[in-house]
């Protein structure tokens, strides 16, 4: 009997996390029992990107999108769905407004989806990443195909700088013309792929090595001709264990077939890959690090030049690629470096990946066109901010990167345009902050994990942040003076020159964007003793306002005891007792509690 | 694997599985599942479709199930659009009839010729 549908169980981390392997079982189950087993396949694939709703399952052909799906869900959603042709109301994804709710949209025309434009994630919850037929099912090692039979080392490298792809890790740096530096040295050579991905709420890397793991083995192994390296290695941190799993189950199906290893396709061209776990420090990956931590020496910067290209891995030509980046490669090589050059804005071609997080209505993974703006991201595709709230900042690339706010939301994204509003790209983390945000706390989050991340081989990073976060910490304690402020500045400035690697270098990106976007609450913290957004502990105390009736929820849930008053009447704060831990406020269902 | 050859080869056949989960505009045929639909034997046409387009490698066929379709009496009933949005309901569809559509429209390109509640 012929497969009349496919059902897709998303199997990225997240939906792991949330029981989809579960899921997948019983589904595995309940087709068993209806007798749907010979006409219906199930199978994991890698991550959808619309994580707030996992986990999520797709019914193909028909693209119907179920989210938050329970084990219980699987068998009504069978019944419902596959046997007698309904969709399965409970769980099937509606767009929020209610014109827009009416008709159940397909999963590929829902306005998270419609206006992405899918490149390096293009096999991410299509494939199932642990069967290579599938990635060759999709055009998959076509490109080392034709680099093998058809192209010259320098050919591929003129291809991939007429593309104008642009490093994703962070810096941007052109990918051609980094290979073309390793290409010109005498080997041996190594190619390396960087998937230590380390900001905190990005996770783009990880998804497509969990979605996608040939994507990268290819692309490295047309990198590794094009530079003449023969030894690749990947280099993931152990905090990843489900990419691990997968990229080691996907390089030996490529050995298998003949992939990898000697002589590929006939060539001649020989090409083996290693997988090198990290133990998760934020600064292996920086690439001189990264390539201390695969020697096995401490996973320290050292000063550049001399660049990896002329002297990296055991001091030879080396080429160390971002994930996203690598996933990109096949692609151009197939339909050409005109066709790439087409999608995103004059100085920054194709598509980056965001990882959307915080106070955003669809948290998950994006891929767009380089050009689109800050608010077709957050409001169109990320669905706005939960609760009505409003739009306070966007933090763009992570602990390097900057907060930007709604004077920025026009600003067409791309290297170049996010380093002159005062961010950068970073890897990508897009954490989105809403009023109820402080700034300074945001500010002191960041560089507390700077602080934390710090290797601590040269004094201005070492030092320097640790100072910085001090000052921090006693401006949120209602202690900093405008002195403070100043020497803050100060110390950020001479950080960002005197630093020895990337790292340092940006550490004081936060603060120094949150000074020059919300210079107002930094003085309102140490002028006026005040947090406007009520976060900082020390400088709020809790109110019952008159709209109190007297119900004595917040009484029962206050764990100090600090709530007095009689049953329907104005209850009181005792502010030397409370501990401002804020318990009261979400428990109170009148609003009748405020902090100032 | 040996040649370039080997590896199209894999392509060609699992390009084929995977094609379910592309956008497919060329037709889209319906089934009705209804429970009607599924006492006159509508499991038995869907997977005679499945099976047909498999066999002959049709994969710009988009096969769907749907709930009643309102007309009891004449089920199993199949609803056939082709690119242009162009609606035939068939009536009382039998598995030789499932035959007779692939071969005729879906490869030859002919309009659909079935029973229809206006020729019953």
């Amino acid at each position: 009997m012929a497969i009349r549908t496919q059902i897709v169980v998303c199997g990225g981390t997240g939906c792991m996390s949330s029981h989809s392997k579960e899921i997948k079982e019983q589904f595995d189950k309940v087709l068993k029992d209806l007798d749907l087993d010979k006409e219906i396949a199930v199978f994991q694939s890698g991550c959808f990107g619309l994580c707030e709703k996992g986990p999520v399952v797709v019914v193909f052909p028909d693209e119907t999108f179920y989210g938050h799906m329970t084990v219980n869900d699987v068998e009504p959603l069978c019944k419902e769905h596959l046997l007698k042709g309904r969709i399965y109301d409970k769980k099937v994804y509606r767009e929020a407004t209610l014109e827009e709710k009416a008709k159940v949209r397909k999963f590929r025309e829902m306005n998270f989806y419609a206006r992405q434009e899918r490149i390096a994630l293009r096999n991410c919850g299509i494939i199932n990443p642990n069967e290579i037929n599938e990635y060759i099912g999709h055009d998959g090692y076509l490109a080392l195909g034709k680099v093998l039979t058809e192209m010259q080392p320098k050919e591929v490298i003129e291809v991939i700088k007429a593309s104008g792809l642009r490093g994703r890790g962070g810096a941007g740096f052109p990918t051609g013309l980094k290979w073309s530096f390793a290409e010109k040295n005498p080997g041996p050579k190594f190619m390396i792929c960087n998937a230590d991905e380390g900001d905190p709420g990005a996770f783009m890397d990880r998804a497509v090595l969990e979605g996608d793991p040939h994507s990268v083995i290819e692309a490295m192994t047309i990198a590794g001709y094009a530079i003449g390296a023969n030894q690749g290695y990947v280099y993931v941190r152990a905090e990843y264990p489900l990419a691990v799993e997968r990229l080691e189950i996907a390089i030996k199906q490529a050995y298998g077939y003949g992939l990898l290893g000697k002589n590929i396709l006939n060539s001649g061209f020989d090409f083996d890959l290693e997988v090198r776990l990290g133990a998760g420090a934020f600064v292996c990956g920086e690439e001189t690090a990264l390539m201390a931590s695969i020697e096995g020496e401490r996973g320290m910067p050292r000063n550049k030049p001399p660049f990896p290209a002329n002297q990296g891995l055991w001091k030879r030509p080396t080429v160390i690629n971002n994930v996203e980046t690598l996933a990109n490669i096949p692609v151009i090589i197939l339909k050409g470096a005109e066709w790439f050059t087409s999608i995103g804005t004059e100085k920054s071609k194709g598509t980056k990946v965001f990882a959307l997080g915080g106070k955003i209505n669809n948290t998950g993974l994006v891929e767009i066109p380089m050009g689109t703006t800050l608010r077709e991201v957050i409001f169109d595709i990320g669905g706005g901010i939960p609760k009505g709230k409003s739009f306070k900042a966007v933090q763009t690339g992570g602990p390097s990167g900057g907060c930007l706010t709604t004077k920025h939301l026009d600003t067409p994204i791309d290297y170049d345009n996010l380093i002159a509003a005062g961010s950068m790209m970073g890897s990508g983390g897009m954490i989105v902050m809403d009023e109820d945000n402080c700034m300074v706390d945001v500010a002191r989050f960041f560089l507390d994990f700077t602080v934390d991340e710090s290797c601590g081989k040269c004094t201005p990073c070492r030092e320097g942040t640790k100072r910085m976060l001090e000052i921090l910490d006693l401006i949120c304690d209602g202690k900093g003076t405008m002195e403070d402020l100043s020497e803050l500045e100060t110390l950020a400035n001479t950080i960002k020159d005197s630093a020895l690697c990337g790292l340092g270098q940006t550490a004081p990106n936060p603060v120094l964007s949150t000074l020059a976007n919300f210079r107002d609450e930094y003085i309102a913290h140490v002028v006026d003793k005040q947090c406007p957004a009520g976060v900082c502990k020390s400088l709020i105390k809790y109110y019952i306002t008159d709209k109190c009736i007297g119900c004595g929820m917040c009484a029962r849930n206050c764990p100090a005891g600090a709530i007095t008053g009689k049953i329907k009447e104005k209850h009181v704060v005792d502010t030397k007792v409370c501990i401002k831990c804020g318990a009261c406020k979400a428990s109170c269902k009148f609003g009748a509690i405020i902090t100032k | 694997m040996k040649s370039l050859e080997d590896l199209k080869k894999i392509r060609n056949e699992y390009a084929a599985k995977l094609a379910m989960r592309e956008h497919h505009n060329d037709y889209h045929i319906i089934v009705g599942m209804g429970t009607c639909g599924i006492a006159a034997g509508a499991r038995k046409i869907v997977n005679k479709f499945a099976e047909e387009l498999a066999n002959k490698n049709l994969y710009n066929v988009s096969l769907t199930i749907s709930g009643c379709m309102g007309e009891c009496d004449l089920e199993p009933m199949v609803e056939i659009i082709n690119a242009q949005g162009e609606k035939v309901i068939c009536v009382k569809v039998t598995e030789d009839d499932v035959t007779k559509i692939v071969e005729e429209t879906i490869i030859g390109g002919k309009p659909v010729t079935c029973l229809t509640k206006e020729n019953l």
